[in-house]
């Protein structure tokens, strides 16, 4: 199927094209946190696909190679949002219904310490947590040494638990009110 | 909080979102697709081939590594530090980041692809008329501090920025030289040799086709233009290769070299 489409066969395209589209839509949108931009995201990862299909060497690789085609796009797309200075909505998303009591303080603070990460470390975060791959893989997919995996992914760390402890620790007002 | 209920949290997190793609998003993609040539496999393998560059010389840079440690050390061994006629550098390897071209110093037409540090890998990307031990081990080299090197994938062209900087004048002046030679020589880039640019200390500009781009097999001609040029102690390069634009590569040049220009401004002020 990947050759037919490297050849450019649209049939061949389109089949791939459903196929990836769920697991690049999930990336996308865990990266971005915004469902506008992850579709976006996924629009123009597809169409790069499309166009760079012919220089893909291995298509059993097919997958990997779409991934960080993908992780490209949300690169731009953060990008060109950090420079227009569009404000990202906040997950959850439609469909999904949160008990508004359950640790909202902590989503917050997590979001707020994501947003302030590259797209190169999100991808890094959504592939571990998200994705379940080793370290090994992630580099793999990613194109990169597995030590700026491992660096990539301590510092993402570091910072989603600076950012879960603020949120533990008690507000001036509660020690007060002790 | 321990790591592990660290990485609990985090899995939960993000655990809601999208795992569907709308179909009417994708149908639009494989609309456009129609319209949309696709990349023929000589151009649009370019940039992967750039990609695999490095990593493809990295054992042969690793083999020179010993090589080159012995090459210095003997260099060192030699060489009387402090004599007056041969003057310190002003540039340090730090003042490379600076430099050469990043983030947010491309053109925004450029994608950046890929950021080398090791110095030896970054030495031998030149390397055309010989192997990568022997490039390392030229005596030219022999006073190689640290190097970086940058490249991008433009709208149909590629492009690479490259700096190294040397422990005195003297030996960036000799590796410019050498590096000259390559870009021009037959055996080399086969770029011819030049035009002189008032870019730093002393530079040029070659442009014409090369066989080279990719590695020591030639390969079909591409249109390329490469700037390389001296300032004290460094030595950069700018090349852009395909359908480049020759203004903006000019524009991207001399704002490197203004950089650099600025750097070694600042440390020479008293």
């Amino acid at each position: 199927m990947v050759e037919r489409a490297q050849r450019g066969d649209l049939d061949a395209f389109a089949s791939i094209a459903f196929e990836l589209s769920d697991r690049l839509m999930g990336l996308a949108h865990r990266i971005l946190r915004d469902h506008g931009a992850a579709e976006e995201a996924l629009q123009v990862a597809l169409l790069r696909i499309w166009k760079d299909l012919p220089s893909l060497r291995e298509p059993d690789a097919v997958d990997a190679w779409a991934a960080r085609i993908l992780v490209r796009a949300c690169q731009d797309s953060l990008r060109h949002t950090r420079r227009s200075g569009r404000v990202l909505q906040l997950l959850p998303q439609e469909g999904h219904v949160e008990d508004p009591s359950a640790g909202f303080g902590e989503r917050q603070e997590l979001e707020r310490a994501f947003g302030t990460l590259s797209a190169d470390h999100r991808a890094v975060v959504v592939l571990h947590y998200y994705r379940d791959l080793s370290l090994a893989d992630i580099a793999g997919t990613l194109d990169i040494p597995i030590g700026t995996v491992r660096s990539r992914l301590h510092y993402a760390r570091r910072a989603l638990r600076v950012a879960l402890e603020a949120e533990a620790a008690p507000t001036i007002t509660e020690v007060r009110a002790r | 909080m321990t790591n592990s209920d660290l990485d609990r949290r985090l899995r939960e997190w993000l655990e809601p979102g999208a795992d569907r793609a709308r179909e009417a998003v994708v149908w639009e993609v494989i609309d456009h697709a129609e319209q949309t040539a696709q990349r023929p496999r000589w151009r649009s393998s370019v940039a992967s081939l750039l990609d695999q560059l490095v990593p493809m010389l990295r054992p042969v840079a690793m083999a020179g590594v010993a090589l080159l440690a012995v090459v210095i050390v003997a260099s060192l061994a030699t060489r009387n530090i402090g004599q007056p006629d041969a003057p310190s550098g002003v540039f340090a390897a730090e003042d490379l980041d600076a430099i050469l071209v990043w983030e947010d110093t491309k053109p925004p037409t450029w994608h950046l692809d890929n950021l080398v540090s090791n110095p030896n890998a970054v030495l031998v990307i030149p390397a055309r008329s010989m192997s990568d031990a022997a490039w390392i081990s030229h005596p030219a080299f022999a006073s190689l501090v640290d190097a970086r090197y940058t490249d991008f994938t433009g709208v149909d062209a590629v492009f690479m920025s490259w700096g190294a900087v040397f422990a005195d004048v003297g030996g960036a002046r000799d590796a410019y030289n050498v590096i000259a030679s390559e870009l021009g020589g037959e055996d080399g880039w086969g770029l011819g040799s030049g035009a002189s640019v008032d870019l730093g200390d002393e530079g040029t500009v070659l442009t014409g086709a090369t066989t080279k781009l990719v590695g020591r097999e030639a390969t079909d001609p591409v249109a390329s233009r490469m700037y390389l040029w001296r300032h004290g102690n460094v030595v950069l390069s700018l090349g852009g290769w395909f359908d480049y634009d020759a203004a903006e590569l000019e524009a991207v040049a001399r704002a490197m070299d203004a950089r650099a220009g600025a750097i070694s401004g600042a440390k020479n002020r008293p």
